[in-house]
């Protein structure tokens, strides 16, 4: 779990104190495990609207994000991480999880240009659009093809392998002015959606949102699709209930990144339920994974299947 | 789960005749598996030489010493009884199909009724084998079907004849079980 | 050998056999049946009561060739379940072990003779079928 360090500046004595109890009931139920510590140290500041322009400013242009505090009858001020005091303890939860979240999505969205997508949004919307009788073509690695038509995907034997390892980046469609070759093979379209997903990018896809939770209303084929480590424990708990993004990572025991591809594949291939973040924060769950000895004996026999297989 | 505590645990293979539970148990048991074959005299339900009457058993330990036990079911409806036995208190249970056999997507539905009560972690996955020939049916039929009725379920393609397909269902109902216990740990 | 290989005639046979098994003091009922758990022959058992038997008699047979295999025994010759009102005994009836014979008997059987009159029964049952 990601540690973050909060700074809290120019608080009213009461807010302070709100804040710091409050800080130890979100600890456990935040994506991120929260810290309290001086302004040099801290990842996030807490700052009241009308303390110290100057410092604020200088943080802020440092490109760490502050959490502006603002009283009662204040008017909202134009900033993306607003609380109004007094809050309560769910406000400062959704807050804090927002921001971690954007760190988090700051730290791995670098190398994203938008072409790294591509491939992704472009079948998406195809996939979508089930009254296209017309056949597109996109590249599948930098000089062989996927035909996208009859509501299947052709390619020819190597390039389809290549979706399905991963070895073979999928760029836009376009309008395709001739058929596949006589070679090409054909492949269930969702069944390329769902590679794509898999081996796509460690960042969550643009069209999913990391404050929406998600459940998988159906398994994906892993006999068929092939299994990579954590898909299934991903998978398992994805179906068990829905999950924050980030959430669904710390509970299978996998990277953002891991979460973030599964997500995305399993969007693709037409698995995936959202739900509101409302919805879900009905239930607040603790974050603790249970121990005892049902669940010592289920790892280890996990673990152990993971050795032999 | 006092089994648990006392380091034993069972998973029921089950399903129609043919669809290789036995030939599954064998896949992946590390003891030489009991089985309890005999001549298949039903040559209309199956042409297969032999077939399953009272159970099969094969086991894994586990490197903390912890045994889980597979039971295979025989397949047919008139050993009921057998089902009845071997599914008590299991922890989950593994349906194995025929994809090509016609009924099959009703006997994944007889399958499912007759285990599901008996289990009570309700974990369940499907194998469904021969997905590849001519007149299979695809996962995604048998996923809906199950969809259908409230089940999300895993229906994974498999061979069961390959250990590595094998324990590939019996890794994800450890994830499921895993999941649930997280699930009620959390609420 | 699988009960659509078994001969009207020598069903019919088989039939009388168990018919005499029946005039020994005690027994209730008699279900002739396949390894695979189908019904060849019975008496005193309707259709659904004899079906069950043969299922459940070759599941405690096909068990006890397992049991006489993982002790390092001969073949599974018989079984016999004893209960307060009687007993359930399972004896294989020929060498291949293609088909046994299930007899339900009440208290008042005497169990030495029951097996014995099982026993002859078995050999009869086996003569007729191979001939």
């Amino acid at each position: 779990m990601q540690t973050l360090r909060i700074c809290d500046i120019g608080l009213s004595i009461d807010a302070s104190l709100a804040f710091h109890s409050m800080l130890k009931i979100v600890s456990g139920r935040s994506v991120a495990s929260w810290q309290t510590s001086d302004a040099d140290h801290a990842d996030v500041l807490l700052v009241h609207v009308n303390s110290n322009p100057g410092a604020l400013s200088a943080w802020t242009s440092s490109g760490k994000p502050a959490v502006l505090v603002i009283d009662d009858r204040a008017s909202w001020p134009p900033a993306p991480f607003v609380l109004r005091y007094p809050f309560r303890v769910m406000q400062l939860l959704s807050l804090l999880d927002s921001i971690a979240e954007h760190l988090r999505s700051r730290s791995t969205r670098v190398p994203s240009d938008g072409a790294a997508w591509a491939g992704a949004v472009s079948l998406r919307h195809l996939m979508a659009q089930t009254g296209d009788r017309g056949w597109h073509i996109a590249h599948a690695g930098d000089r062989s093809f996927l035909w996208v038509g009859d509501g299947q995907a052709h390619g020819l034997p190597a390039t389809l392998r290549g979706l399905r390892e991963g070895s073979v980046t999928l760029g836009a469609f376009s309008a395709a002015t001739e058929r596949p070759p006589a070679a090409a093979q054909a492949c269930a379209l969702r069944d390329v959606a769902w590679w794509v997903g898999a081996h796509g990018p460690a960042e969550l896809a643009p069209w999913l949102r990391p404050d929406a939770a998600y459940r998988v209303h159906r398994w994906p084929d892993f006999g068929r699709l092939g299994a990579v480590p954590h898909l299934i424990e991903l998978a398992a708990e994805a179906s068990a209930r829905a999950h924050l993004p980030a959430e669904l990572a710390n509970r299978a025991g996998c990277t953002p990144g891991d979460a973030h591809r599964f997500l995305a594949a399993a969007s693709l291939a037409g698995l995936l339920t959202s739900f509101t973040r409302a919805e879900v924060l009905e239930h607040p769950k603790a974050a603790t994974p249970a121990r005892g000895a049902w669940t010592r004996f289920v790892a280890d026999l996990r673990r152990h299947l993971l050795r032999v297989a | 789960m006092s089994t648990v505590d006392d380091g034993e645990f069972k998973i029921v293979f089950t399903g129609p005749m043919g669809a290789g539970k036995t030939t599954a148990i064998a896949a992946v048991s590390e003891v030489a598996p009991v089985a309890t074959e005999v001549a298949n005299s039903d040559l209309i339900a199956h042409t297969k030489a032999s077939t399953t009457v009272g159970l099969d058993f094969g086991r894994i330990t586990l490197a903390s010493g912890q045994i889980v036990h597979l039971y295979g079911t025989p397949g047919q409806a008139r050993f009921r009884f057998m089902w009845d036995i071997l599914g008590r208190g299991a922890a989950g249970v593994i349906v194995l199909l025929d994809a090509t056999q016609a009924g099959a997507l009703v006997q994944m539905d007889m399958f499912v009724d007759a285990f599901l009560p008996l289990v009570p972690s309700g974990a369940l996955v499907i194998g469904l084998g021969r997905t590849t020939l001519p007149g299979a049916l695809g996962s995604e039929a048998f996923a809906a079907r199950l969809g259908a009725r409230g089940i999300t379920a895993p229906v994974f393609s498999i061979d069961a004849r390959q250990s590595r397909d094998v324990f590939l269902l019996v890794r994800t109902l450890a994830c499921i079980l895993e999941a649930q216990a997280n699930a009620e740990a959390a609420a | 050998m699988s009960p659509n290989r078994v001969r009207r005639a020598s069903r019919d046979l088989a039939k009388k056999q168990l018919e005499l098994l029946g005039t020994v003091t005690g027994v209730q009922s008699a279900v002739l049946f396949s390894a695979d758990g189908f019904e060849i022959a019975s008496h005193a058992a309707d259709t659904a009561a004899a079906s069950r038997l043969a299922a459940i008699g070759s599941s405690l047979a096909a068990l006890g060739s397992a049991i006489s295999a993982e002790a390092g025994l001969h073949e599974f010759e018989r079984t016999t379940i004893e209960s307060k009102n009687g007993t359930v005994t399972i004896m294989r009836v020929d060498n291949d072990q293609a088909m046994s014979l299930a007899v339900v008997a009440g208290r008042t059987a005497v169990l030495g003779q029951l097996l014995w009159a099982t026993r002859h029964c078995c050999q009869a049952l086996a003569r007729l079928i191979h001939e």
